[in-house]
């Protein structure tokens, strides 16, 4: 098989995938992208087995945050450059494309210069209530809120009407989706890398520093610390647990910035994570935390080895690689008890959920947790085996070959 | 039959446009209160009487993009939600209590996206018109080799809005089969087939009159051949009326041939002619005919248009494929013999009467029989007659969406 690869950023979701089918199956995987990506970061394997292409783009593209009634807009821009970059230099004719649609897949002119199956990761659709970047009424309200969420699937739409097929990542995010498209998409998840990602032995110590004895560490890993992941509920929690036990540090990864909605609007500040802080007035113990910004895969994958508690508090969202991370590393996961994340955990058997704007319970179960890491830790098994046996690159590379296969006679 | 008046809010760019005249028989007919919304208006000689007597005519203000005379392709949406916006606004400026329904036509430029952020709760009616293809239908069905890649990309982007407006409305209607299927398969069992029909009391066959043109009585015994479109444009088939009416005249002396319609084209579709008058390029390419034969009447009024199909002894439709024309419908009912070009809108009402666009020999036979022979223009007329009035009668077809209206406010809550 031969396929092209369309994704804003390398390796995201085609990386892993790629690589194993051009090793294990001899496929000619080729990737078209716009950015090596830091989140996670390619490895070296991959930058040499796979051929990658810059999608062709003004310098400046992107280069500010789009005003939201132009996003439509610098969506045609990367259809019209992916289009452009597939006419001048077409190489080896495609069996598929598989393009990611994020924010739609930039697949709606490649009609004109290519002729095979195009499928399109669905990544999700947005809601204009109740879900996603609509779900934190208790913020104060930003201007957009009313009217982004009405136009933001138009990219989407646009994409999936006219590929041949496509895939979401979990049944909760092809639920996302109108109903009308569902028959259109199958379910296969991407694969966590259970080689890097697995309990063990981990130096314990946090930015080269080593942990005092019996020190117990909780975690909260998000690309951002942005609100529409829990981060200021998190650092409400995590003042309560400090109150509580003087033995606890937080730390803390992911980037002081926020991806999705309108924290900045919300706040009136630049930094949520800033805003979340002042929240907390003199409950803030810095000395209780530790901000490791942006960390790489393997800091990651030490970091969740040694957790005693890993808080994922998304809304109802896109699941994050860090929560299935956190579990195939066999922590215990307390989490919201969302839709996304109930459909992987089933609460007290592979993890705890509670609800998201409960602090009382949130700090309560944690405080248990802490206080009886035995009592907890078959849940953190339970987790890990979960992950391995559906989630796991292991599990996701054969089941996604043979949709890719399919999707190539589409 | 639903009976009980409500109050409908519509909005569409450009007034009356389509929906004017479904406002006024709701008005008219059922009592409804009617607030619409536009940018713009035409002259208030071409509103419907029901504008101050039931139906308030109100302007919506656009910003951003949509007030720029032109934008670039990738921004279209972008115009599309500056009006979108500018309804929003004048709903808010307003402040009309109650509103059971807002109905809305969008055509890409200005829709019913964000009322409900206004009016929670309330029905989202939108109006369709087609989905367009990027190298299909209309003038891209022919070979346009130099147009540039833009205009394809153009084409090809320019549903986004019609699909957020598919997912935001709670009920989608679009005039025709064909005009469905135009838009992806996914959403053609959203949208509804309903026609908004003819008024058949201004659009009926009159008796024996003297035939009038710009107040001139026609010579007795002249034959009248009719072009009517919103523009006179390509889309529309105005080369190949001129290329028909040509050899009409060579063959009659008896002929002379009205247009009716706007000289300048106004659909961006024509990205070659838009804003400009295609006729006059015509009349560069047919040197030799007689245009004095031509009559250019402009913009009707109903009225106007329905004493004009009333006197045609032939109307001729040979557009491109695209949606339905009005007035072809309109001189079907006014009893004018009409011959229409083979496309799947016209096919859907002519059945196999309909005669290859671009096979001018075939035009001028099948016009030439015609205005040859009354009886072979009668039995064109019988048969009009009979699928106007079942299948095109307003009073009918607009009881249905009354009843849409209905099913659809009896599961709301009205917006107070």
């Amino acid at each position: 098989m031969n396929i092209l690869f369309i994704h804003e950023a390398f390796p995201a979701q085609f990386g892993r995938i790629g690589l194993a089918l051009a090793e294990r199956h001899g496929w000619n995987c080729r990737f078209l992208v716009r950015n090596v990506s830091s989140c996670p970061t390619p490895s070296a394997r991959m930058l040499e087995r796979l051929e990658l292409r810059r999608i062709p783009l003004p310098d400046n593209f992107g280069a500010e945050p789009t005003p939201w009634p132009l996003i439509y807009g610098d969506y045609l821009t990367l259809c019209e450059a992916v289009a452009e970059a597939i006419k001048i230099d077409p190489g080896p004719k495609p069996d598929l494309i598989v393009a990611h649609g994020g924010r739609g897949a930039p697949t709606i002119f490649l009609r004109d210069h290519i002729d095979c199956p195009i499928a399109v990761y669905c990544e999700y659709y947005f809601a204009q209530a109740r879900r996603d970047i609509s779900y934190r009424i208790d913020l104060p309200p930003a201007e957009p809120a009313q009217f982004f969420p009405r136009t933001i699937n138009a990219p989407t739409l646009m994409s999936l009407v006219g590929a041949d097929s496509g895939y979401s990542a979990t049944e909760w995010q092809k639920a996302s989706f109108p109903d009308r498209f569902h028959s259109k998409i199958e379910v296969h998840f991407d694969g966590i890398d259970t080689e890097l990602y697995r309990p063990g032995p981990a130096p314990r110590q946090v930015l080269g520093k080593s942990l005092p004895a019996g020190t117990k560490v909780v975690t909260f890993v998000s690309r951002g610390l942005e609100s529409i992941r829990g981060f200021d509920i998190f650092l409400e929690v995590a003042a309560r647990i400090s109150r509580e036990r003087s033995d606890v540090l937080f730390v803390i990864a992911g980037q002081d910035r926020a991806f999705y909605g309108w924290d900045t609007l919300h706040t009136g500040q630049a930094s949520f994570k800033d805003w979340g802080i002042t929240q907390l007035g003199s409950r803030f113990d810095p000395s209780r935390f530790v901000f490791l910004g942006h960390v790489e895969p393997e800091v990651l994958a030490d970091l969740l080895r040694i957790t005693d508690l890993h808080f994922y508090l998304t809304v109802p969202f896109v699941l994050s690689w860090s929560f299935l991370s956190a579990m195939a590393c066999g922590a215990v996961v307390l989490a919201s008890d969302v839709g996304p994340v109930r459909e992987v955990i089933d609460s007290g058997i592979h993890g705890l959920l509670e609800p998201l704007f409960d602090v009382d319970r949130l700090t309560e179960t944690a405080l248990a947790v802490l206080a009886d890491p035995a009592q907890f830790a078959p849940l953190g098994k339970a987790a890990q085996v979960r992950v391995a046996e559906k989630y796991s690159l292991e599990v996701a590379i054969p089941a996604l070959k043979d949709y890719y296969e399919r999707a190539a006679s589409f | 039959m639903p009976e009980d008046p409500l109050h409908v809010v519509w909005v569409e760019p450009r007034f009356p446009g389509r929906l004017g005249a479904i406002a006024d028989w709701f008005t008219r007919k059922r009592g409804y209160r009617s607030t619409f919304y536009c940018q713009n208006a035409d002259s208030p000689e071409h509103w419907p009487s029901s504008v101050g007597r039931g139906l308030d005519l109100r302007a919506y203000v656009v910003g951003g993009a949509a007030l720029e005379s032109s934008v670039t392709w990738p921004r279209a949406l972008e115009r599309g939600l500056c009006h979108a916006f500018g309804f929003y606004e004048a709903l808010e400026r307003d402040k009309i209590r109650p509103i059971d329904v807002i109905v809305g036509r969008s055509m890409g430029i200005g829709s019913g996206l964000f009322a409900s952020v206004h009016a929670p709760g309330v029905p989202v009616v939108q109006w369709f018109d087609g989905f367009l293809h990027a190298r299909e239908h209309d003038l891209a069905d022919e070979a346009l080799a130099d147009m540039p890649e833009a205009y394809f990309r153009w084409r090809q982007s320019a549903g986004a809005m019609d699909l957020l407006d598919l997912e935001n409305a709670q009920a989608c209607f679009t005039p025709s089969e064909w005009q469905r299927s135009t838009y992806p398969v996914e959403y053609h069992d959203t949208l509804q087939v309903l026609h908004e029909g003819v008024d058949l009391r201004t659009f009926r066959p009159r008796s024996d009159r003297p035939k009038i043109l710009k107040g001139n009585p026609l010579a007795p015994g002249t034959k009248l051949v009719t072009f009517v479109a919103r523009s006179l444009d390509r889309l529309r088939g105005l080369d190949r009326f001129v290329a028909i009416a040509e050899r009409i005249a060579s063959a009659r002396n008896d002929v002379v041939f009205a247009l009716a319609g706007d000289p300048k084209v106004d659909r961006p579709l024509d990205v070659q002619w838009h804003n400009h008058v295609y006729l006059d390029a015509l009349q560069l390419c047919h040197p030799r005919f007689d245009w004095s034969k031509f009559q250019v009447l402009g913009h009707l009024r109903s009225d106007e248009l329905a004493e004009l199909m009333a006197m045609s002894n032939l109307h001729l439709a040979p557009g491109r494929i695209y949606p339905l024309c009005r007035s072809t419908l309109q001189a079907m009912a006014c009893g004018a013999p009409v011959l229409a070009s083979d496309t799947p809108p016209h096919r859907a009402v002519f059945g196999n009467g309909v005669i290859p666009g671009a096979d001018i020999d075939a035009w001028v036979a099948q016009s030439l029989a015609v205005l040859d022979d009354q009886e072979f223009a009668e039995s064109i007329n019988s048969t009009n007659r009979q699928t106007i009035a079942s299948r095109f009668d307003r009073d009918r077809n607009l009881v249905q969406l009354a009843c849409q209206f209905d099913r659809l406010v009896s599961g709301s809550e009205v917006f107070k």
